[in-house]
């Protein structure tokens, strides 16, 4: 590593991040109480996913990765797009999912969420999971632009609003894959994941052309002075597979979890009519029709 | 008075058709039992012609600079056996057991488009005679994979190379056609009360092989149509004389080609998902983790075609993530090992001959996979890229795994096609050479790979020391097509001479074993209602509480298929679909 390069000290202390990341624990810890009170259960799992993904949120914001993404390397920003974009917003949205929210939140949040209010409305809107994939296509095609890309990594306020944009995007597309509003009329499992898969596809349109073109795109991280040993063009490899790697085992992971669940579920609903029919065969028989 | 309503007939019919018979009938069926026979048939001929082409190959490199076969028509050879062993034997093999058993296992009475299976089935032998008319003209020789430029009009200018396009075409849009029927098929005929959770196991191998098909035949089909263009119409897509790219047939031809090792094996898995439980008296362990295994190995198996072209010029970054994501599918691959021998852990084990084979299956097939995760490591695949390891490899993998599935299946399910049993002593024998000889072929040639044996050469000279590795695996794939023979033996005597088999002579699990055997036109009289994953063992039990309801314990086992359906009838009311 050369003389400049941040190491692994280089933590960031931005308030507004701090803050940002504070107040939602504090929420979730708020909601996760009320929960608990009201059902006597623990929601150890869901805990567990909410407090990694706020892990990983703060992991790609404060730590070191900022800074090396900034200025060093492609491969780091292009991590920490990934995390804010889809693994964060993953697990914390896997972290409210049921039955956590129904029993978590306030009755006024809770009628805010209902069918009948505007809000609820507009979650359970037969619009709201196209808009928020071509939101996610949209925000992961226009930051990758290599002019904006650059634009972006040197300036700290079209930073802020592409890593706020992507932090959003991520959290519409992952509503709609984990629908995690209390209720009825959840969408369809097969559904939720085309959505997922989807999405995939459109990142690969971004991570693709990384992996395997053989030139640099990304002017900024083409010259920047090669602190960690690693040339521009394997930097930007490394930037494109990292990124199709993860995208696609967490593609491979909710599909297998679905599938999971799925098999489960449809094996629990057959049983269940099964019982039903056997209870109504159980009765006594009915009187032969008269046709005289 | 009171009455109750008689059922009355819904259908009235005023001429009946004669029955056909003769070669016609099977020329012009559209049974899907006949069609599955038929497949099988076939794709047993190409795998004996693709065996003598192997030992024709074996007998040329038994012993240093031979001279039985020249360095043309080992090159021919070479590809005619891939080729044949890859498109007309082990997917169409497959074709050809899912034809005759899934509407068995799902309670269908036929195939959704039964017309369209007969399509598929003519279409494959249309490939196959074409492909093989090439030996009366001139052969091809550029590999079952025709990487380019070897297989483009200047390096391969016969037509040769032609057949094998056209091959690709007819045998692939086979197999698309088969894949859309196999998928609804099993979506929408499936038995009343037969949920996803309740599909057996093989029908999850042969419905992800179809959706596999489904998605790499089309890439295929494309690389063999630009080959086509490239070689008569002077297009430019491999020809980097003028901007194309041999590396895109490559990627193309892989893209397709490493999903086709899984479009092989899948439904070998299923087949040995089925024998286990059967001949271990258990039921299968982790029915889910094996379906979900079979869907994940699916999807890994398009992230990974690059390991194929692991010494391409490819960004090292890329190799590093082709090696991950390789690696990967050992973990759904080891979940379906642990649950097999998990499923015989404790059984009361039954030796029979389906369950040689899939044992044999499950320590060959790991062995090939261990293999394969070493290569699968890219500074390794480097060294032994292009050697006989690798040969070594996939015959480990296809070989053992494969074909030993293939001869489980059929041992499994002879009795229910044709009536009869295949001999024991004979099946056990022909176990032993197979395994044997396949031990001996193939172990062998791992060292060949290390001490440096290059693959597809005609012969070698006499000091590089590699003579009496080659002479033991010569004498190994003669022990091997021994062991191949004397099942084909075993087929024709029992054919005529067989034990007469019965409905259900394994106690099997799933719902084939319900009908007669051969199973009638119709497939079942009654359609049962399915109330697990092994309907068979529920409708045994019934009969057997019935049974005793009645006072007749002595009763208790399954006798005739008549008396199980009409058991089932009784047993289960308003759970049977009546014909």
């Amino acid at each position: 590593m050369s003389s400049g390069a941040p190491g692994w000290g280089a933590w960031s202390t931005d308030p507004g991040v701090i803050v940002a990341i504070v107040f939602t624990a504090a929420a979730y810890g708020a909601c996760y109480r009320r929960a608990h009170r009201r059902t006597g259960r623990r929601y150890i799992s869901q805990l567990l996913t909410f407090t990694t993904g706020l892990g990983l949120l703060t992991l790609a914001l404060l730590s070191p990765l900022d800074a090396i993404g900034d200025r060093w390397l492609l491969s780091a920003h292009m991590l920490q797009h990934v995390l804010l974009a889809d693994i964060a917003p993953a697990l914390l949205v896997l972290g409210v999912g049921p039955p956590l929210l129904a029993h978590g939140l306030s009755p006024e949040l809770l009628r805010a969420l209902s069918p009948r209010a505007r809000l609820g409305r507009l979650l359970r809107s037969r619009w709201f999971a196209p808009v928020a994939l071509g939101l996610w296509a949209a925000t992961q095609w226009g930051w990758s632009i290599p002019v904006v890309f650059d634009a972006a990594a040197g300036n700290p306020w079209l930073h802020a609003v592409e890593h706020l944009s992507l932090l959003g995007s991520g959290l519409l597309l992952w509503m709609v894959v984990v629908d995690p509003l209390p209720g009825q009329g959840r969408r369809a499992v097969w559904s939720r994941l085309g959505y997922l898969g989807a999405s995939r596809a459109a990142a690969a349109v971004v991570c693709l052309p990384l992996t395997w073109l053989d030139r640099t795109l990304y002017s900024r991280y083409a010259d920047a002075p090669r602190g960690y040993g690693i040339s521009g063009l394997t930097d930007q490899h490394i930037a494109g597979a990292g990124m199709c790697l993860i995208e696609f085992l967490v593609f491979g992971v909710a599909f297998i979890s679905v599938f999971l669940d799925l098999l489960g579920r449809e094996e629990q609903g057959t049983r269940l009519k099964e019982r039903a029919s056997e209870s109504n065969r159980d009765e006594p028989a009915r009187e032969p029709v008269n046709i005289s | 008075m009171a009455t109750s309503l008689a059922p009355s007939p819904q259908i009235a019919t005023h001429r009946v058709e004669r029955e056909p018979h003769g070669w016609t009938s099977w020329v012009t069926t559209t049974d899907h039992k006949r069609i599955g026979i038929l497949y099988l048939v076939t794709c047993f001929v190409f795998f004996m012609v693709g065996g003598v082409e192997a030992l024709l190959m074996r007998s040329q490199l038994a012993v240093p600079e031979n001279t039985l076969i020249n360095a043309e028509h080992y090159n021919q050879l070479v590809t005619m056996h891939g080729t044949t062993m890859i498109f007309l034997f082990v997917i169409p093999v497959w074709a050809g057991f899912a034809n005759y058993m899934v509407p068995l296992m799902i309670g269908a009475r036929d195939m959704a488009f039964p017309r369209l299976n007969a399509l598929s089935y003519w279409l494959f032998v249309a490939g196959g005679v074409v492909f093989y008319s090439s030996v009366f003209w001139n052969p091809p020789d550029a590999g079952w994979f025709s990487y380019t430029p070897l297989s483009n009009g200047t390096y391969s200018p016969t037509a040769g190379q032609d057949t094998w396009i056209y091959l690709i075409h007819l045998t692939g849009l086979a197999s698309a056609i088969g894949a859309i029927n196999i998928v609804v098929t099993i979506a929408t005929m499936r038995a009343p009360g037969m949920g996803w959770g309740r599909l057996p196991l093989f029908c999850w191998g042969v419905l992800t092989q179809a959706i596999m098909l489904i998605v790499a035949i089309p890439v295929i089909a494309a690389a063999v149509t630009m080959l086509l263009t490239d070689r008569h119409f002077h297009s430019c897509y491999f020809d980097p004389r003028c901007g194309g790219s041999p590396l895109l047939w490559q990627h193309l031809f892989w893209f397709f080609g490493h999903p086709e090792v899984y479009i092989m094996i899948l439904p070998g898995f299923g087949v040995i998902s089925e024998v286990l439980p059967v001949f271990a008296r258990k039921p299968i362990f982790g029915y889910r983790a094996i379906a979900a295994s079979t869907v994940g190995i699916a999807f890994l198996s398009v992230l990974v075609w690059a390991h194929h072209m692991f010494t391409a010029p490819i960004p090292l970054v890329v190799l590093a993530f082709f090696m991950i994501s390789s690696m990967a599918i050992a973990v759904p691959t080891g979940v379906k090992v642990i649950n097999w021998v998990a499923t015989l852990w404790r059984g009361s084990i039954l030796f029979r001959t389906p369950l040689y084979f899939a044992c044999g299956f499950l320590v060959l097939f790991t062995l090939g996979g261990l293999s394969g995760v070493m290569l699968a490591i890219f500074p390794i695949d480097w060294q032994l890229h292009g050697s006989y390891f690798v040969v070594a490899h996939f015959h480990f993998v296809l070989v053992a795994g494969a074909v030993s599935a293939v001869m489980s299946a059929l041992y499994y399910w002879f009795p229910k096609m044709t009536g009869r049993m295949l001999s024991e002593s004979l099946g056990k024998l022909s176990f032993w050479f197979q395994f044997v000889g396949f031990l001996v072929t193939f172990g062998i040639q791992h060292s060949l790979g290390l001490s440096g044996m290059p693959r597809r050469v005609y012969t070698y000279n006499a000091d590089t020391g590699w003579g009496t590795d080659n002479l033991i695996s010569t004498i190994g794939a003669f022990i091997l097509a021994t062991g191949v023979l004397l099942t084909v033996a075993n087929v024709v005597r029992s054919l005529k001479r067989g034990v007469p088999a019965g409905p259900d002579p394994w106690k099997a699990n799933t719902l084939e074993w319900f009908s007669t055997s051969p199973p009638p036109a119709h497939n079942f009289d009654v359609i049962p209602k399915v109330t697990s994953v092994e309907p068979m063992k529920d409708l045994r039990a019934q009969i057997a509480q019935r049974s005793r309801d009645d006072g007749a314990l002595r009763t208790a086992r399954v006798r005739a298929p008549v008396s199980v359906a009409g058991a089932v009838q009784s047993t289960t009311p308003g759970g049977g679909e009546h014909v």
